[in-house]
């Protein structure tokens, strides 16, 4: 996997208001232990990164990360801490 | 307990949409059994298959995504690899995903149980510029592997060839651990070496791995645990270990743990796999940039669920017509062969008619099946519950609940089943208590034949506003128990949404096949059975004399059509008439009869008369009984939905109003399930409360329902 240079000058949000078409990082989670290893087990953990898919503002948010596509309601994805890494 | 040297125990382990029951399929064929695990509604697969002079058996785990206790799939399947301790464990690997995948291989290996890798889909890591060494990562992980390709069965004998040696010790691998940090590690041993001490209930656990469930607070092992005399200072020890942990390291230890084994895995990807795919990129990204779409997903959606269902009853029509005309001609001979008698009646009039009646949807019920598992197969399944969850998230639940519901437009029977992929009890149980009005296959026939009689013009959308209302209720009934019964909110939603793939002809068959011989089992079993009780509850007690002698007056008839006087078709209708007022007139007699004129004052105010609420009873047997048995009631003899008489007897009654037919129907969508779907609510909730609440709720809004349209239609004067 290339990456080009990480800009984390841009801040942080919550997965539930990152946008479409972009690349994130996890950066952290505000939820419990089982919320915690139940995302990793499917392949978000920390410091994983990720392109957004889908994301209208209402209902889930699609993201794809490495081969795994996941749709994340949108209550879990305001706890999960992302920054920005690049525009697609 | 370990097997003879003879016989071996092979688990099949592995992510969901890892190819794991493929392979499962491919090594086993024919020979398998579905079953449930003990004490819970996880179905296990077990099969079997002979080599080289040694029977093995294979046991196709759930698929998971971790050992955690999470759900009841990882439960099942971690309890399982520790209390039956198979001899080794296939884990397959999806190799074009392979660092996501290898998540649970590092918690089999903290099993200390045999593992050999299924490096799965080999072809099509390679597709996506994914190279593996697999002798490389064999070391790397201490563990065997073989690259497979499932669907192509490729691979399968050095599969298993492999995984003989590794139940026979001859490998030469020595499996790998992850290393969790130099201060967790120290915990972890301190945390060992007191879990070790005392092993009388978590005996076949290994000792580091209990350790380090209790670090990552894992609820079934602390119950486990708690059952032990040295309870009370393991579990002292382990929250001083993770405060300990906390402080140092910043994080919950579960986020450490995962953040190690990923580490793990992907320093042993960095030198086992080689990575040249530029971009992540794949047709699967585009198709959903479609099907996920925040204002096309929908659309699209309900055009495909439209498609399924138009094709469900075009393409079924045919094969219905051939079944029909199947047992009309056995009907016949049967008639024709026996004797006119008690021994005639019970076999045409109970059995042919009865059976016969509900074999008739098969052709419907396999095609809607077969619709389901192409959703399924194909991944759009859970595009559909992404899509559906905002909307679904507004009434209280999440997208994954619209899958069971979905199923129910199917059968309600495997739509309960279909409700274990939601994790969280309540929201399951919201699901379920909810299912059930989503109008079920069998409760068609009710329609076609009750809107033939009164709508011949309209039939298709009065039909359609009976599945909208179901729809509409269950909704209802959702926000209804959210506020109530199961106060709170839904767990939170995460799905895979799994690569779109095009289905193997075998695996849809498969499915198709599994869920069609359920029903065809249930024709022959509790719908035969049924079939012969009402015959024999509407035959006995027998009428020794009847208002008129029918049979003089046939007679008559006859003699009256010989001499010139009658045409064919007058004779005709007289005799069929007399013959309809007969049986009508035994039935009343019998008990059946007896027992609907005793729940007469019930259903009265809904419009409906004894003969309704025999048939309504009946239908608790399966819904497609009401048909037959109305068939019986209004003494029209053998009957199917199609059946011009019955609804002309509908129709011409002067009883019925087109409001007491569509009451009718409410009723009918509304009702208790049938038996068969009762049976499977128990089992599959574990709760007799439920159950009766259930039963209950539905009969008991079934009744009000039917009540207001009744009695609103005619203060509308709709009568």
């Amino acid at each position: 996997m290339r990456k080009r240079s990480v800009q984390s000058t841009s801040g942080e949000t919550t997965l539930s208001k990152a946008q479409p078409g972009i690349t994130f990082e996890m950066i952290g989670l505000d939820g419990g232990e089982r919320m915690s290893e139940r995302i990793s087990s499917m392949g978000l953990n920390n410091h994983a990164r990720f392109q957004v898919i889908a994301n209208s503002g209402h209902g889930p948010v699609g993201i794809r990360v490495g081969w795994t596509t996941l749709g994340i309601g949108r209550g879990m994805a305001a706890k999960i801490r992302v920054r920005k890494i690049e525009a697609d | 307990m370990k097997q003879t040297d003879a016989s071996l125990t092979v688990a099949i382990a592995g992510n969901p949409n890892s190819g794991k029951t493929t392979i499962f399929n491919n090594l086993t064929g024919a020979n398998q059994h579905v079953g449930n695990y003990p004490g819970v509604t996880v179905e296990k697969k077990e099969g079997w298959l002979d080599l080289d002079g040694r029977r093995l058996k294979l046991v196709d785990l759930p698929g998971t995504y971790s050992l955690s206790a999470h759900s009841i799939e990882e439960v099942v399947a971690r309890n399982y690899i520790i209390e039956q301790k198979p001899d080794v464990v296939i884990d397959v690997v999806d190799a074009s995903n392979i660092e996501r995948n290898l998540y649970l291989t590092t918690q089999l290996l903290e099993l200390d149980v045999p593992v050999v890798l299924a490096l799965n889909m080999s072809d099509q890591a390679e597709k996506r510029g994914i190279i593996t060494d697999h002798k490389l990562l064999s070391q790397l992980l201490g563990v065997a592997s073989v690259p497979t390709v499932g669907n192509k069965k490729k691979g399968m004998q050095e599969l298993l060839k492999a995984a003989i040696a590794v139940a026979d010790n001859q490998d030469v691998y020595q499996p790998f651990t992850v290393n969790y940090g130099k201060e967790f590690e120290q915990e972890l041993e301190t945390l060992t070496q007191l879990v070790e001490q005392d092993n009388s209930v978590i005996g076949n656990c290994p000792p580091r791995w209990v350790a380090l469930k209790l670090l990552e607070d894992d609820p079934e092992v602390i119950k486990k645990v708690g059952q032990q005399k040295t309870a009370a200072a393991i579990f002292a020890a382990a929250d001083e270990s993770r405060e300990r942990l906390e402080a140092l390291l910043g994080e919950a230890p579960s986020a450490v743990i995962s953040d190690r084994r990923y580490g793990f895995i992907s320093g042993a990807c960095s030198e086992a796999v080689q990575f040249s795919g530029e971009k992540r990129h794949s047709v699967s990204d585009t198709i959903d940039l479609m099907l996920i779409h925040p204002s096309l997903g929908l659309p699209i959606f309900a055009f495909l669920m439209w498609m399924m269902f138009t094709l469900t009853f075009t393409l079924g029509k045919m094969p219905m017509e051939w079944i029909e005309w199947g047992v009309g001609v056995l009907a016949g001979f049967a008639r024709s062969v026996l004797p006119e008698g008690l021994l005639s009646s019970l076999i045409v009039d109970g059995i042919i008619a009865g059976v016969g009646g509900v074999i008739v949807f098969l052709p419907n019920i396999v095609l809607l099946f077969l619709a389901i598992a192409i959703l399924e197969d194909t991944g759009y399944m859970a595009r559909a519950a992404f899509v559906m969850d905002r909307i679904m998230h507004r009434i209280g639940l999440h997208g994954k609940s619209f899958i069971p519901m979905l199923i129910g437009f199917g059968c309600t029977v495997p739509a309960y089943m279909g409700a274990r992929i939601i994790e969280d009890r309540s929201d399951r149980l919201v699901t379920m208590h909810a299912t059930g009005f989503m109008s079920c296959g069998a409760r068609l026939p009710v329609y076609i034949l009750v809107c033939g009689a009164f709508w011949p013009e309209n039939a298709g959308n009065v039909v359609f506003s009976i599945y909208a209302l179901g729809v509409l209720v269950a909704v209802g009934t959702i926000k209804l128990l959210r506020g109530t019964r199961f106060r709170g909110m839904s767990e939170p939603f995460i799905m895979e949404l799994p690569p779109y793939r095009v289905p193997t002809v075998r695996s849809l068959v498969i499915h198709m096949w599994e869920r069609s011989w359920m029903y065809i089992r249930k024709a022959g079993t509790i719908i035969l059975a049924f079939s012969i009780i009402m015959w024999v509850l509407m035959t006995f007690p027998r009428l020794d004399s009847y208002s008129q002698d029918y049979h003089v007056l046939i007679d008559d008839a006859t003699a009256s059509y010989e001499v010139g006087n009658m045409s064919d078709t007058e004779l005709d209708s007289l005799v069929t008439g007399y013959e309809s007022a007969m049986a009508a007139e035994s039935i009343r007699n019998s008990l059946m009869g007896r027992f609907g004129m005793l729940i007469e004052p019930a259903i009265e105010p809904l419009g409906f008369d004894w003969r309704m609420g025999v048939a309504l009873i009946s239908g608790f047997a399966a819904k497609e009984v009401v048909v037959s048995t109305m068939g019986t009631v209004y003494g029209v003899g053998e009957v199917d939905e199609e059946s011009g008489s019955l609804r002309g007897r509908l129709a011409g009654d002067p009883l019925y109003s087109p409001l007491i037919a569509y009451a009718f129907l409410v009723f009918v969508l509304l009702y208790i399930p049938c038996m068969a779907a009762m049976a499977v609510f128990l089992r599959e909730t574990g709760s007799f409360k439920e159950l009766a609440f259930q039963i209950g709720y539905t009969t008991g809004l079934a009744w009000v329902m039917a009540f207001v349209v009744y009695q609103g239609g005619r203060l509308l004067g709709l009568d």
